[in-house]
């Protein structure tokens, strides 16, 4: 398990066994992606006070899950490169903040499209919906921040330390519906109490959860790849990969 | 209300039925919608760029291989 992991630290064997990996995660994200939103759009009773807009709950609710879990495993991988100088870890955060941004801007673009039905506005400066903000700012400044620094060593640990900083929102949204009055309801799913749905609706929810962290994993991989080929242009593995496709 | 399929009930009668979803149908069209372009996007654009390094480094490794015979 170490030596697997040890593995993984190396940009060459990184690419080698993900290149293994790949079409089948494409696959995967892609047929489970598809057959969640069926599911969602056709067989999910509609919620007897919303009607059919609970649908967009399918989708707003697991992009908003990934983009605290994506910033959560930023912040590790982030901590990783501090700590240990392991060059990988700052290719595995380079490569997310994009598609965290892109899934906390899903969150948020959801979130109004349902708010404007349920809510009867497309957006409130409450605790919730701004601290979401503030996760979208802070994913876009670590592109920014890394775009602006010359040296990789320099703006890898910039990118590292402002990510580990950001950390503090993250409480701020989970809690943010208990500590501040907010129009935004209170979480629906947990792991360790029974769901407040009955089983028709949750079990779509779960499934489309599962579909995301397939996606965003497929996405985050495909990344780290293309980082690595453009760190590691020149190196003659990279020639005899090029030569050999 | 709607047609089972495989032991599941569908809970649309009509197509015009599920693109209307009840009068919310632009709210989950535009989330949907959005999703799937923001989605797509994100798959193929590593795709893009990978392709894009493959072609400039072929024309790289070749460049090289004229100058050395």
């Amino acid at each position: 398990m170490l030596n697997w992991f040890h593995r993984l630290g190396s940009p060459k064997s990184f690419f080698e066994m993900t290149g293994r990996w790949l079409t089948g995660l494409m696959v995967c994200s892609v047929l489970l992606l598809v057959t969640g939103a069926v599911w969602a759009l056709l067989f999910v009773p509609p919620d007897y006070q919303q009607g059919n807009s609970v649908r967009i709950m399918y989708i707003h609710v697991p992009a908003a899950i990934l983009a605290q879990s994506g910033y959560v495993m930023m912040a590790l991988a982030a901590s990783v490169f501090l700590i240990w100088r392991i060059k990988m870890a700052d290719v595995a955060v380079q490569c997310i903040a994009p598609l965290g941004a892109s899934i906390t801007f899903l969150a948020l673009i959801t979130g109004a499209i349902w708010g404007k039905p349920t809510w009867g506005t497309w957006w409130v400066w409450d605790a919730r919906l701004t601290s979401t903000l503030i996760l979208l700012f802070l994913y876009v400044g670590i592109i920014a921040l890394r775009a602006a620094l010359d040296r990789r060593a320099n703006a890898g640990r910039a990118c590292a330390i402002l990510a580990l900083v950001g950390v503090v929102n993250l409480p701020v949204i989970k809690y943010s519906v208990n500590w501040w009055f907010t129009l935004h309801q209170p979480a629906s799913f947990s792991l360790t109490e029974k769901p407040a749905m009955p089983v028709e609706m949750w079990m779509p929810l779960l499934f489309m959860v599962i579909a995301y962290y397939f996606f965003f994993f497929t996405v985050w991989i495909m990344r780290i790849r293309n980082e690595i080929l453009v760190r590691e242009r020149g190196a003659d593995w990279v020639r005899q990969w090029v030569v050999a496709k | 209300m709607g047609t089972a399929v495989g032991g599941c009930k569908m809970m649309f009668d009509s197509l015009s039925a599920f693109a209307q979803m009840g009068g919310h149908g632009f709210y989950v069209w535009a989330a949907y919608g959005v999703t799937a372009f923001v989605v797509a996007l994100n798959l193929y654009w590593p795709k893009l760029l990978m392709d894009k390094f493959k072609a400039d480094e072929e024309k790289v490794i070749a460049r090289q291989s004229e100058k050395m015979p």
